[in-house]
């Protein structure tokens, strides 16, 4: 059987492509990350929070968005947790709120159970609207969330009674994959209230490159994709987990492993192609 | 019988037999769960190595759903097929069905009959909220009634009606769109590009930074170049506006680099999940050492 | 008429949210039309799913190609929302529970004349002209020059009237009326009533003399039956069967009234709800603490595990040692202690500072000036307490309340460091966690043989056992109050499971599948036929390359700084951080300029009511 190279089984490179991503996740290879400026400067900007400050942590992603952005949330909730601030959980999505609270147990509950709900950390919730949510709660935060998820009137929540708007926060920590997510944040709360509210920012590879324009003057920082979240997790276990930092707080770091071999495909595939490409010009050229 | 078939047919009987040997021998897929006061939680490493979590056929079920309908939708890689259908189809009636009652419990209960009918609501719903009407109340039977609006979208006479809550939204958002992309897209981008052209530190002249400011200005304003169709592209406008294309290509083509991590990070999670949760191939998280 | 009110409407919803940007009068109206938009919103998810079931069902119902296609979605569809609507599976939530409390219905209306209180005061008003808080609108009103609370005052309704207006005139009336609106002395902290959710409560189990008591206060048919309810619910017996008992095990004497247990029939009786105090109180006290170890104790431990088994490797050996080192500081205790035995700083009531107020104003006090308190002495541990706690470290067995019975009998022991103590030995695990913990640690670096493994396991399974069994109790005596209450999508719910199982894999492999098409595609269409294709592949080369270690290991020869080297900006990282901040940062700012004035030209024209496109023909 002669082998078309013209005309290749796209099936042959989708089986290409899983063999490189599948072999470093079974064989469990990661390589070391060097932090960029731009992590870096999410770091410092959770950092220099101190103890009690408040932080609007708003998780914009779903289960399609995960695999990137789940890591970045446990790295974030992670560093916050070290840092003593009270975190206040939000959703622009509707299935965020399930990623707040598989944060919750999976982090604040099992690594730090002297943080009290309601003292420490509150899950707001999800409310549709997509802006509009931002825009109602830069003001009055009360006339959307009476409650939070567990039935709780905010009210009743310590670390809620002095809280009228997400102003008092000292910063925001978004999550995003999409529409609603970073951009609605900064041109919401951030550039509206720029003397007020901070914001860093985490999205996916697809959405980074089109939130650049905002750093630095309105966006403190950003982490793209999950090399900015491996960049970072780096920084915060350096910082806070010593040598051997527990495995969840490594994911980042495992899931570059297959892109280093899933990258070198792509190349060899971009260039393949436009050799096979050009070859056949050649051919084509000599035959007329 | 096709050889296609009888290839497939092969691989199905000897992945069979792989999953046999998983399921069997190292008791794969299996997930576990602690039950305290009434409450059941993932189980966790400490109730595994003691043998207090319990097994949860439940979760393992919803495992080997997961791990099915996962093959089922990777199987559209290799042909349209039956398998790929139905995972679409669950796929569809499930995602509805999922935002509408989170739109239900998580906004419509709280804030819409929370708001008119509070004692009701926090009578048997979130006994927390307040029974008390706020002080304008009675404003939220606007949006019930453009709600209602809406919803007649699906009676087959009278969809007109639905326009005037469509308005509202396309009017909102225009307002809302209106200040917040002027303020933070074109007048904080406007702001942001106007940078020093020639940058001074201790009367030391900085070239890099320089150079960088030059062509961050001069690269935005070719690519605006580019974008501005009312002359025509020729001339001096036509080379300036030349340069803005390049700019842009070298802009969609780190684009493309980063989409490309991004799409390698969705796949490498759905794989994660096959080998460690499915196939206990790999122990990520370390949850197995007391097998 | 038809098509200009939808004109209108969109007109004016534009208008009012871009004036509320710039009118500070207008930013009410602004978040109000906000809120309503949100609503709308979530109405629309509603819409969707109401069209996707009549876009199926008339699929099914025409038999059009893939009707059964159409049935499994609209199965799936509905099962769903079944199970999301009904909460099914969900629990109740515990903040709203309430557990070890029965519940009557009791109406704001029928609560006794007896239970109205009234002192002086007077109802401030604010600048904001903001009104009382929500939770005591209802009870408390002005009446002449008193104020008049129907009802018992909680400690979150004093909180929020505290806060309410920073004025020691209003918080001294506030003060007085906490002081007033309680109930009696003998079911302080046992009776209660939330006005917010119209239940009279009462905690625990309710004696004879208590019900007695409670009658007393009230002869109105509702309140009366409401009593007979709590009298009902707070006697109800439970009982579970207990498989294994704790060594030495016995009902704390405080408790007899309500807890039994059968030795005969193996049960544990309760009559009336469990509190979450009581079950923690139960399921914790009866395990052996971890105590400082020596390293001769740690060796000895040692010694006895492999006999149980065979020798740990070194690895295996350090990491047990690092688990059983890691205990409790008896210095630390000391000092915990010590702490709590300062004495506070006595603190002036709102009251007493208002009549230091009135006084430095020349006004006359109109009540005489109350004695400030007894400010007691610093009371530190001395030496007979000190020896009891080196005594308590030396022996394996002994609790907590033991510790703090020989303290009081060595010596004065404040409630206050005895508080201290409990909380500190709160967070100190028992024996049978930390062997546990120490087991982990084993297998976390090596194979641990079964024998070693239940040795080090036993004593964690018997506690579990035992909490499990006051657990299964505590569930038994409560009665569940607010079935809905729970999260519709908490785990064990079957909406959970749906999300778990079926939502998040199938939108997850669906946005998966794009990294082979983006391989397939990379390698079919991305072609260098001219310049510009040239710089876009070179620049994703770059880029993709930059992402990974390869690009750094490919580039790591050349010098690491740009600010000392110029050769340094041909690195990968480097190079990567050069094309963002300056190339791509150039071209995806033109392109949000160029959005930005798209979209602020449609916005204007919607308002304006040049762009009619959804309005639809006539």
């Amino acid at each position: 059987m002669r082998f078309n190279w013209d005309n290749i089984d796209r099936r042959w490179i989708f089986l290409m492509m899983l063999i490189t991503v599948a072999g470093p996740i079974i064989w469990q290879l990661a390589f070391p990350e060097i932090p960029t400026p731009y992590a870096r400067a999410v770091f410092d900007a959770i950092e220099d929070l101190k103890p009690g400050d408040k932080v609007l942590v708003a998780f914009d992603y779903d289960p399609a968005s995960e695999a990137e952005l789940g890591p970045m949330a446990t790295d974030f909730v992670h560093h916050c947790c070290e840092k003593k601030v009270k975190m206040y959980f939000v959703s622009l999505w509707p299935v965020g709120p399930v990623m707040v609270q598989d944060a919750i147990r999976n982090i604040i509950e099992a690594d730090y159970p002297q943080m009290v709900y309601g003292q420490d950390y509150v899950n707001l919730g999800y409310k549709s609207g997509y802006e509009g949510v931002i825009k109602v709660i830069v003001t009055d935060l009360r006339s959307l969330y009476p409650t939070d998820t567990r039935g709780n009137s905010i009210d009743q929540l310590p670390m809620c009674r002095d809280v009228k708007n997400i102003q008092s926060m000292k910063l925001i920590v978004d999550v995003s994959a999409g529409y609603a997510g970073a951009k609605e944040w900064v041109q919401y709360a951030a550039v509206p209230y720029a003397d007020k509210m901070k914001l860093v920012s985490g999205s996916t590879g697809v959405q980074s490159p089109q939130l650049f324009p905002y750093l630095p003057d309105q966006m403190a920082g950003l982490l793209g994709g999950i090399k900015g979240a491996a960049e970072y997790e780096m920084l915060v276990n350096e910082r806070y987990s010593g040598p051997t930092p527990a495995p969840k707080y490594q994911e980042a770091l495992r899931r570059m492993g297959p892109q280093l071999f899933a990258h070198l495909l792509m190349i060899g595939l971009i260039i393949a192609g436009n050799v096979i490409y050009f070859t056949q010009r050649r051919r084509e050229g000599r035959s007329r | 019988m096709k050889n296609e078939t009888r290839i497939w047919l092969v691989i199905f009987v000897f992945f069979a037999g792989f999953l046999a040997w998983r399921v069997g021998d190292a008791g794969a897929s299996r997930q576990y769960v602690r039950e305290l006061d009434g409450r059941v939680a993932p189980a966790t490493l400490g109730d595994l190595v003691a043998g207090t979590a319990q097994f949860s056929f439940s979760r393992t079920v919803g495992v080997w759903v997961a791990a099915a309908l996962t093959l089922g939708i990777f199987s559209f890689l290799y042909r349209d097929n039956a398998f790929y259908k139905l995972a679409e189809s669950v796929l569809v009636g499930v995602s509805a069905a999922y935002w509408m009652v989170v739109a239900y419990w998580d906004v419509l209960i709280p804030n819409l009959f929370g708001k008119l009918w509070p004692s009701w609501v926090q009578s048997w719903a979130i006994p927390g909220l307040s029974p008390q009407h706020d002080e304008f109340w009675y404003a939220y039977f606007v949006p019930l009634g453009l709600g209602v609006m809406l919803l007649w979208r699906l009676s087959p006479r009278g969809g007109w009606i639905g326009v005037w809550p469509l308005a509202f939204t396309i009017g909102a958002t225009a307002g809302l769109r209106l200040v917040g992309y002027f303020q933070a897209d074109f007048l904080g981008q406007i702001r942001n590009g106007i940078v020093s052209l020639a940058i001074f530190k201790d009367s030391h002249f900085e070239w890099e930074r320089s150079i960088e400011n030059v062509v961050l200005v001069t690269g935005t304003l070719a690519c605006l170049s580019y974008f501005f169709f009312s002359f025509e592209h020729k001339g001096a406008l036509g080379r300036i506006s030349r340069v803005g294309v390049w700019v842009l290509m070298i802009t969609f083509g780190a684009g493309f680099g980063y989409t490309v991590m991004g799409r390698i990070a969705l796949l490498a999670g759905r794989l994660e999940f096959l080998f460690d949760d499915w196939l206990w191939l790999i122990d990520q998280n370390h949850t197995r050492i007391w097998q | 008429m038809k098509r200009m009110i939808p004109l209108l409407i969109a007109a004016m919803a534009g208008y009012v949210l871009v004036a509320s940007r710039f009118i500070p009068l207008a930013e009410k109206w602004g978040e109000v039309e906000a809120i309503w938009f949100d609503v709308l919103a979530a109405i629309a998810f509603v819409l969707g799913g109401g069209s996707l079931l009549k876009l199926h069902l008339r699929r099914i119902s025409d038999r059009a190609t893939g009707w059964g296609y159409s049935a499994i979605t609209l199965a799936a569809f509905l099962a769903t929302l079944y199970v999301g609507v009904a909460k099914t599976g969900a629990r109740p939530s515990q903040e709203q529970e309430f557990y070890g409390q029965s519940f009557a219905v009791l109406k704001l209306e029928d609560l006794p004349e007896s239970l109205t209180y009234r002192v002086t005061g007077r109802i401030p008003e604010r600048a904001d002209d903001e009104p009382l808080p929500l939770s005591v609108q209802r009870q408390l009103s002005q009446s002449g020059g008193d104020l008049v609370f129907h009802g018992w005052i909680s400690g979150q309704q004093q909180g929020e009237l505290l806060r309410f207006k920073e004025d020691l005139a209003w918080q001294c009336a506030v003060e007085k009326l906490v002081a007033t609106a309680q109930p009696p002395a003998a079911f302080k902290g046992k009776v209660t009533y939330l006005a917010d959710y119209s239940r009279l409560s009462f905690r625990g189990f309710m004696t004879d003399a208590d019900h007695e008591a409670l009658l007393k206060l009230g002869k109105n048919e509702a309140y009366v039956a409401a009593v007979e309810v709590l009298w009902k619910a707070s006697r109800a017996e439970s009982e579970v069967l207990v498989e294994w008992l704790p060594p030495g095990f016995s009902i704390p004497a405080a408790r007899r009234a309500s807890l039994s247990y059968d030795e005969g029939k193996h049960k544990l009786r309760i009559r009336g709800p469990m509190s979450v105090a009581l079950r923690d109180e139960l399921a914790g006290d009866h395990f052996p603490l971890v105590r400082p170890t020596t390293a001769e104790q740690r060796a000895a431990f040692l010694n006895e595990l492999e006999s149980h088994g065979g020798k740990l490797s070194e690895v295996q050996a350090h990491a047990l040692d690092a688990v059983l080192a890691n205990g409790w500081p008896v210095d630390g205790l000391r000092l915990v202690l010590d702490e709590a035995g300062h004495a506070l700083p006595a603190e002036k009531s709102a009251c007493d500072l208002y009549q230091e107020q009135q006084a430095a104003k020349g006004v006359a006090a109109a009540t005489p000036k109350p004695t400030p308190p007894k400010v007691e002495p610093d009371v530190k541990l001395n030496d007979r307490q000190k020896a009891a706690i080196d005594e308590f470290v030396r022996e394996s067995t002994g609790t907590v309340d033991d510790l703090a019975a020989r303290l009081m009998a060595a010596g004065p022991f404040t409630a206050r460091q005895e508080a201290s103590l409990r909380e500190f030995f709160a967070k100190v695990p028992t024996v049978g966690d930390q062997k546990l913990e120490a087991c982990i640690a084993i297998l976390r670096v090596g194979p641990l043989p079964r024998d070693q493994r239940n040795f080090l396991r036993d004593d964690y399974r018997h506690q579990n056992q035992w909490r499990q069994t006051v657990g299964d109790l505590f569930v038994r005596a409560h009665k569940v109050k607010y079935p809905w209450s729970g999260q519709y999508n908490s785990p064990g719910s079957w909406f959970g499971w749906a999300y778990e199982y079926i939502f998040k894999p199938c939108t997850a492999t669906m946005f998966a599948l794009l990294a082979f098409y983006v391989a397939s595609a990379a390698f079919r269409a991305f072609r260098a036929k001219n310049f510009e294709a040239l710089l876009l592949l070179g620049t994703a080369f770059i880029i993709l390359l930059s992402q990974t270690f390869a690009g750094y290991w490919l580039t790591s020869w050349l010098p690491s700084d740009p600010q000392t080297n110029a050769l340094a900006w041909l690195r990968m990282e480097n190079l990567k951080i050069l094309i963002m901040r300056v190339f791509a940062t150039a071209g995806t700012r033109a392109i949000m300029i160029g959005i930005a004035l798209g979209l602020a030209s449609t916005s204007i024209k919607i308002m304006l009511g040049q762009d009619r496109s959804y309005v639809g023909r006539d």
